[in-house]
């Protein structure tokens, strides 16, 4: 998909929506048959993610006859005003400008357009980062109301709040300097994770227990490496405590272990568990 | 519509505050100066006089013309009063002709070059500064740098050139005035296509200048606008490409018509000057000649005529944005 | 900030202004060391001489002679006989005898020349009016005697006699050594309506212009960073009343303040100063707004709260915590302000109101002499063409480099 939004390109790997390979699509055919309508997306500032000048129905009209050019206009208020029904929004949100909603209603309404077409596969970028506590407690809702419904099929929900993460999501992937270092069930990911990033990641968390205030959390020392020059071995070997001359040898590939359950590191399943007192 | 009529009564109300501001300025700044300037008039008008007695009655005349021995407030109303009524006094430089009488033969002129010419700059301008945001490239290459040096290029010196060039080099187009030396006024096909010759070098030089900056405010627009979140999330919902362009252009395009409200009157400023050039019988004109023949009621009234005229021109540029960008509409009902 | 630097060195914009605009500077200061000239001095007795080399006539017979035996003279001497207007009309007459037009090339000066000799018969010029014909027959005779070889006597009037006697002649083939003239000149931009040097008087305008932008630009950048800050960090009903003024001078035109304000003053007590203070005291507004837009933003960051909590001063807070913040923004809006300072004088000049035309030469008063001379419609480019390159200079390469800086420092331009 990388030819489809510079400055991204393509180098390596597929994307595979439901058994049909999209990678080397034609441009206008992903555009019309994939994006939106296969896979949708929530961006992570939905302040801004409106165009100001367009009304809420105005816009959701520029989307459907992006992909049904035969759609009436009334056709298109009575299908928004349905499912916006439907999510709890009230349908005077379509006949308003951005400006005049608050931000809550205005990630939720982002939601709302971009499941319009009931997307296969709904990528959410941090949807609720921005946002304060009711209105963050409310998208998350709403995101599990869109898959109980069946709007959605699934959804790749990205985040760095993990007690989130883990209420949403079935599976999880840990990614670090742009790689994917471990994937479980979302379980196993926060409970016995393996990678030792991974590790520090769940490390870092703090769990309400006896005991919290002479707990001490455990921070990963350095920063993440530089994407324009990766090293070359393990990217994340400089801040690794059991990093080996391996590991800066050569590139580590992901390894599966078990269904689903894969990570990125030369130490054996056995040695990580081990490890994992000392973490 | 009970929005706009908000916003509509919000920038009338606005434009009654600058021209009482524009009044009192024009009023108040020669009269803060030192000295008497009905000494200084008089003593212009009776040059070469020896009788003392006739001097000193010219100055009563005078004193009582404008008022100056009463107190600042008298003063001012007396003036309000006069101008109200179209009375601006008596030119001194082109006496007996009444000041009204002089801006009113120049004052169309200006406002049938100005305009066009600043509208039609700003329109080029826009679309250039838009393309070269969205091409990139060698056309910004080139567009970039000339935009930034015709921007701060003086207007009198496109003036300069274009005259040199095409009237005086080419002999293409007529060097001044705004019609021929040998025509009367009237409305025939000759004279109509006289005055459309000597409005072509003023016009253009004008319009050249204008371009320059608009191409770079827009241009900056566009690239802020080009790069939103909203064009992303557009894009990734599957909406085409010139659509989101659309969008993009109009967004981009809301900002430069407040800019344009905004900057009319640095503008108006250059393009009276660059009239000076050609002698072109606007108000660019009429000023050099009341300040060479220090024609004082004549400044003072050409440089009200010329505010009122800007105030003017930005007031119904602000109305013509409430109709366009919609959220003015929208947000002033609330 | 040694970083800062190095950035913007790097950005070919700010390169290219920075470069262009030292150039200027450094010749308006060294120039004025080198050449000691008062810049209003009054050489040419004439208006509008042309840019050249001058020569003393006088040291010129005075001088040591040389014989150079040279073939092209002649057609040299020829050659600067005949302006453009003489060839056409040599090129006019050989056709009314006869010569087809397309044989004759006006650009071609000896075959044009030798053309002429062969065909050229007062007998022939029959049917045109007497005037031409003497005209024609004048012409004639002046290249026969560009073209002969008899040199030029000198004639002295005795004191006694009161008769002409020769006292000295030059042949053809006569010539000096320029480095043996004791008195040459170079004008390399000719003279003024004045007869005064273009090239020194140009340089000292510029100083001038440049200073008068300068004390116009810290006038304008003080008033709006002042109101800006308070503005923008006091708020309430200061950020008001400050934003009430700053839109109201906005709309109203800042040059028609310009011009009541100078004229007001008059003639007399309008010097260059006063006029570059008075520039800046009409050209405040836009830097009021975008400081107080940058310091709006700024003023609810964390490092500024702290330093609330820690109860400094307002006057220290401004100083310390947001004034370097908008550094960046504050020196953009002086080269902007400097440079339409400078244009603004040059307007104000041709109206007419510009500075006391007695003590320092403007950019704007070389170029409104210009005008008021006409030398734009005698075509003497020199008069005004290198003041308006000039002008264009200083303020694209100010503009250059303010667009550089802002690209650094507003990296979404930068694509």
């Amino acid at each position: 998909m990388g030819y489809y939004f510079p400055p991204l390109h393509y180098t390596s790997g597929e994307i595979i929506i439901d058994g049909r390979n999209i990678s080397g699509m034609d441009p206008d055919d992903v555009r019309k048959s994939i994006l939106g309508r296969e896979i949708s997306y929530i961006p992570q500032a939905a302040m801004n993610a409106l165009n100001p000048t367009r009304r809420i129905i105005h816009f959701i009209e520029d989307v459907m006859h992006a992909h049904e050019p035969s759609m009436s206009k009334k056709d298109i208020l009575a299908m928004a005003t349905e499912r916006f029904q439907v999510l709890g929004l009230p349908p005077s949100v379509l006949q308003k400008y951005p400006v005049e909603l608050s931000g809550g209603m205005k990630q939720r309404t982002v939601i709302a357009i971009s499941v319009i077409l009931s997307p296969k596969v709904l990528v959410a970028d941090e949807p609720s980062s921005a946002l304060d506590v009711t209105s963050q407690k409310m998208v998350i809702k709403m995101l599990r109301d869109l898959m109980d419904k069946g709007f959605i099929k699934s959804m790749i929900f990205i985040t760095h709040e993990l007690p989130l993460l883990y209420n949403v999501t079935d599976d999880i992937a840990v990614m670090y300097a742009g790689q994917i270092v471990e994937q479980g069930s979302a379980k196993e990911a926060v409970f016995t994770p393996l990678h030792p990033y991974s590790k520090g990641l769940m490390g870092s968390i703090i769990v309400p227990e006896e005991g919290l205030r002479e707990a001490k959390l455990t921070a990963i020392p350095g920063v993440p490496p530089n994407l324009k020059k990766p090293p070359s071995g393990c990217r994340f070997a400089e801040r690794c405590q059991y990093v080996t001359p391996e590991c800066r040898a050569h590139s580590i590939d992901l390894r599966a272990i078990s269904e689903g359950r894969a990570y990125r590191c030369i130490l054996s399943e056995k040695q990580m568990q081990e490890a994992k007192s000392h973490g | 519509m009970k929005g706009y009529r908000q916003y509509f009564l919000k920038k009338l109300g606005w434009l009654m505050v600058t021209f009482v501001f524009a009044f009192m300025l024009n009023f108040i700044l020669p009269r803060l100066m030192p000295g008497d300037p009905v000494a200084v008039i008089t003593q212009k008008v009776t040059q070469g006089m020896t009788s003392q007695a006739g001097v000193t009655k010219i100055y009563e005349e005078y004193s009582e013309l404008f008022g100056t021995k009463k107190p600042l407030l008298d003063q001012f109303v007396l003036y309000i009063t006069n101008v109200a009524q179209g009375n601006f006094g008596i030119s001194f430089s082109q006496y007996p002709r009444p000041v009204a009488d002089i801006i009113g033969d120049a004052i169309w002129w200006t406002i049938w070059l100005q305009f066009p010419a600043i509208l039609i700059g700003w329109l080029i301008g826009n679309i250039l500064g838009a393309l070269a945001a969205y091409l990139k490239g060698g056309f910004d290459k080139v567009l970039m740098p000339s935009s930034i040096f015709l921007s701060n290029f003086p207007a009198f010196g496109m003036a300069v050139i274009l005259l040199v060039v095409f009237g005086i080099t080419l002999k293409w187009l007529p060097l001044s005035g705004g019609y021929g030396f040998d025509q009367i006024p009237n409305m025939s096909w000759e004279f109509v296509w006289s005055v459309f010759l000597h409005y072509q070098l003023p016009f253009w030089s004008i319009v050249i200048i204008s371009i320059g900056g608009q191409a770079i405010g827009m241009r900056s627009m566009a690239i802020y606008e080009l790069n939103a979140d909203y064009v992303k999330y557009s894009r990734f919902l599957g909406i085409k490409d010139q659509k989101i362009i659309a969008y993009v252009f109009r967004n981009a395009m809301l900002p430069q018509v407040t800019g344009l409200a905004l900057s009319i009157a640095t503008m108006v400023g250059g393009a009276l000057v660059a009239e000076i050039i050609f002698s072109y019988p606007g108000l660019g004109n009429t000023m050099i000649k009341a300040i060479t023949g220090q024609d004082y009621p004549l400044i003072s009234g050409v440089t009200l005529i010329v505010t009122l005229m800007v105030l003017v021109a930005n007031f119904l540029i602000e109305l013509i944005y409430g109709l366009i960008d919609p959220r003015i509409k929208a947000t002033q009902a609330d | 900030m040694n970083n800062t630097i190095k950035q913007v060195f790097r950005s070919p914009k700010f390169l290219v202004g920075f470069i262009i605009f030292s150039m200027i500077l450094l010749t308006a200061v060294i120039y004025p060391v080198i050449v000691r000239d008062p810049p209003l001095a009054i050489l040419g007795q004439g208006t509008f001489f042309e840019p050249g080399v001058y020569v003393s006539t006088f040291d010129t017979f005075q001088a040591k002679r040389y014989k150079l035996d040279l073939e092209d003279a002649a057609t040299k001497r020829i050659a600067a006989r005949l302006g453009p207007q003489e060839r056409q009309d040599l090129k006019a007459w050989l056709v009314t005898a006869g010569v087809p037009e397309a044989s004759i090339d006006t650009s071609d000066t000896t075959a044009l020349m030798d053309l002429w000799v062969n065909t050229y018969d007062p007998a022939k010029s029959e049917g045109m009016t007497s005037a031409k014909r003497n005209y024609y027959e004048r012409l004639d005779l002046s290249l026969k005697g560009i073209l002969g070889t008899e040199g030029v006597i000198i004639a002295t009037t005795n004191a006694e006699t009161g008769l002409l006697e020769e006292s000295d002649s030059f042949a053809r083939d006569d010539f000096v050594n320029l480095n043996q003239i004791p008195v040459v000149r170079v004008l390399p931009l000719g003279t003024d309506n004045f007869g005064r040097d273009m090239l020194t008087e140009l340089i000292a305008a510029t100083r001038t212009s440049l200073l008068i932008g300068f004390v116009a630009g810290i006038v304008a950048t003080s008033i709006g960073l002042i109101l800006g800050l308070m503005a923008g960090y006091i708020g309430g009903i200061v950020d008001d009343f400050i934003m009430f003024v700053t839109n109201l001078f906005t709309v109203i035109p800042s040059f028609v303040l310009l011009i009541l304000i100078s004229f007001s003053i008059g003639q007399e007590s309008r010097g260059a100063f006063t006029i570059a203070v008075v520039i800046g005291l009409t050209s405040w507004v836009w830097t009021t707004r975008a400081v107080r837009a940058q310091v709006f933003s700024l003023r609810n960051r964390d490092h500024v709260n702290l330093s609330k909590l820690s109860g400094h001063s307002i006057f220290r807070i401004m100083l310390k915590d947001i004034l370097p913040y908008i550094a960046s923004y504050v020196v953009m809006a002086l080269i902007l302000q400097i440079s339409s300072g400078i244009l603004a004088e040059a307007a104000l000049s041709i109206l007419g109101l510009g500075p006391k035309t007695t003590e320092v030469p403007t950019l704007g008063l070389m170029m409104n002499w210009a005008m008021i001379y006409s030398a734009h419609v005698t075509g003497k480019w020199w008069a005004y063409i290198p003041v308006l390159v000039d002008i264009a200079l200083v303020s694209f390469s100010m503009n250059l480099m303010n667009t550089g800086l802002d690209q650094v420092f507003n990296p979404a331009l930068r694509e």
